[in-house]
This record gives structure tokens, sequence and C-alpha cells, in this order.
């Protein structure tokens, strides 16, 4: 039982990292599936060149002696000769893969000239009906029919 | 390398290097990025907080000392820094749509 108890313990941060990052990331793509889907080759390519920079700095980084991590609470999985704990790796890929998704969804948003205040809203709230909302904004406010 | 050091090769110098030499970058997309940080800070920093001290440290000497409950301030620069260096050119890579 100790040992079960054990076993589970070292996969709580990976199990941490992944429900916020899934979280987010269900989110997103749930509310705007269509349009990210259009876009997976630049959000994938986007991922790899932010993950081609982080990862060799956090793997260059670790051995300096910047702190430590509890060897109870990591899965022990190394990758990349053994340099990039797999938590660290899945950090890197996945907040960059979120945080790529949500730029994506709020640029389009300020492309449409919807308000710099209110582009986060964009992340649970449809593209077109932001955009169609601003652009009737704008018109009544320049007096426009 | 400390942590400050460690933030500006992850934070500061791309962010400087492509606001210098893509100025029209930023200009298009200031509100998204404001906003991805205004996104980011509410979702990754009660994770950090947690795990902190707990599942990792920080060497003291590595750090300033500041800290907002157990986190380095270090560690709050680095979810502000965070978004704008990925959000910045990724948008970006595949030429845009």
């Amino acid at each position: 039982m100790m040992f079960a108890g054990d076993s589970l313990r070292r996969f709580m941060y990976l199990v941490m990292e992944v429900q916020i990052i899934a979280g987010v990331a269900f989110f997103l793509w749930l509310f705007h599936f269509p349009f990210l889907r259009s876009r997976w080759r630049q959000i994938l390519l986007g991922v790899l060149l932010v993950s081609a920079y982080t990862l060799p700095i956090d793997a260059l980084s670790a051995p300096s002696g910047w702190g430590g991590i509890n060897q109870a609470y990591v899965s022990g999985i190394y990758l990349f000769g053994g340099s990039l704990l797999l938590e660290e790796v899945v950090f890197w890929v996945g907040t960059s893969f979120v945080t790529i998704s949500a730029v994506t969804i709020l640029m389009e948003l300020e492309r449409r000239r919807v308000p710099w205040w209110l582009v986060a809203a964009g992340v649970v709230l449809p593209i077109e009906w932001l955009a169609s909302r601003a652009g009737t904004e704008a018109r009544r406010l320049s007096g426009d029919p | 390398m400390n942590y400050t050091l460690l933030l500006l090769l992850l934070g500061a110098v791309p962010l400087v290097a492509l606001w210098s030499f893509c100025p029209r970058l930023i200009g298009r997309q200031r509100g998204s990025l404001a906003s991805i940080v205004g996104l980011i800070l509410p979702v990754g920093v009660p994770g950090e907080m947690a795990s902190v001290g707990r599942i990792w440290y920080y060497a003291p000497r590595v750090i300033w000392g500041p800290r907002l409950s157990s986190l380095p301030v270090e560690g709050l620069a680095f979810f502000a820094t965070d978004g704008p260096v990925a959000g910045t050119p990724a948008p970006h890579a595949g030429g845009g749509k």
C-alpha cells in the first residue's frame, strides 16, 4: 500500500501540469475549434519554434544549481539525453501550445478591430459575435446608420 | 547562472530582439499581448505558488529575496514575459493567415 502511494505521488506534478494545460486548451479549442483547426500548422510551427529556443536554455540552466526538485513528486523520466525532466518538457510544449492558440484567437479579434480591452473575452466568446458587436458599437459611435 | 540571468535569456532577450527588429509585430498585436499576460497570471501563478517549496525550491543565492507568498518575484516576472515571448512570433510563424 505504501508503495502504491509513493508511485502515485511521483506523478503528482505531472498530473497537476496536465490538468492546468489540458483544461485551458480544452476550453480554447472547444469554443474555437473550426478557427484553430484551420490554423493548426501555424500553431504547430509556433510550438516547435518556441520549444527549440526554451528547452535548450532550460536544459543548460538545470546543472547550474538554480535550486532542486523533490524527487518524491516527479516522474523521474528524463528526456534529451537525461538533460530534461519529462515534466519540464510538458511544461514548455504545453504552455507554448496554449499560449499560441490563445494569441491566435486574440490577434484575429484585434485584426477585426475589437477594442483591446475586450479581446480577452474572445477566449470563451465566439469571434464572429464579438467582431460584429464591435462593428455595431463603432458605427454607433461614429453616427453611421 | 542565477534566476535573473535565466529570465533575461528566456524572456527579455527574445522580446527586445523581436521588438527591435520587427516593431510592426508588436504594433499590430499590443492588445493581444497585454491580454495574454492578464490571462496567464491568474492561471499560472496559483499552481506555481502551490509547487514552490513543495515540489521544487530555488536556491537562495539565485534569487533576489522578495516573495509573493512562497513565490519569488522572479517567478511573477517569468509568467509576465512567457506569454509575449511565445505569442509574438508564433502567429506569424506560418506566414499568418
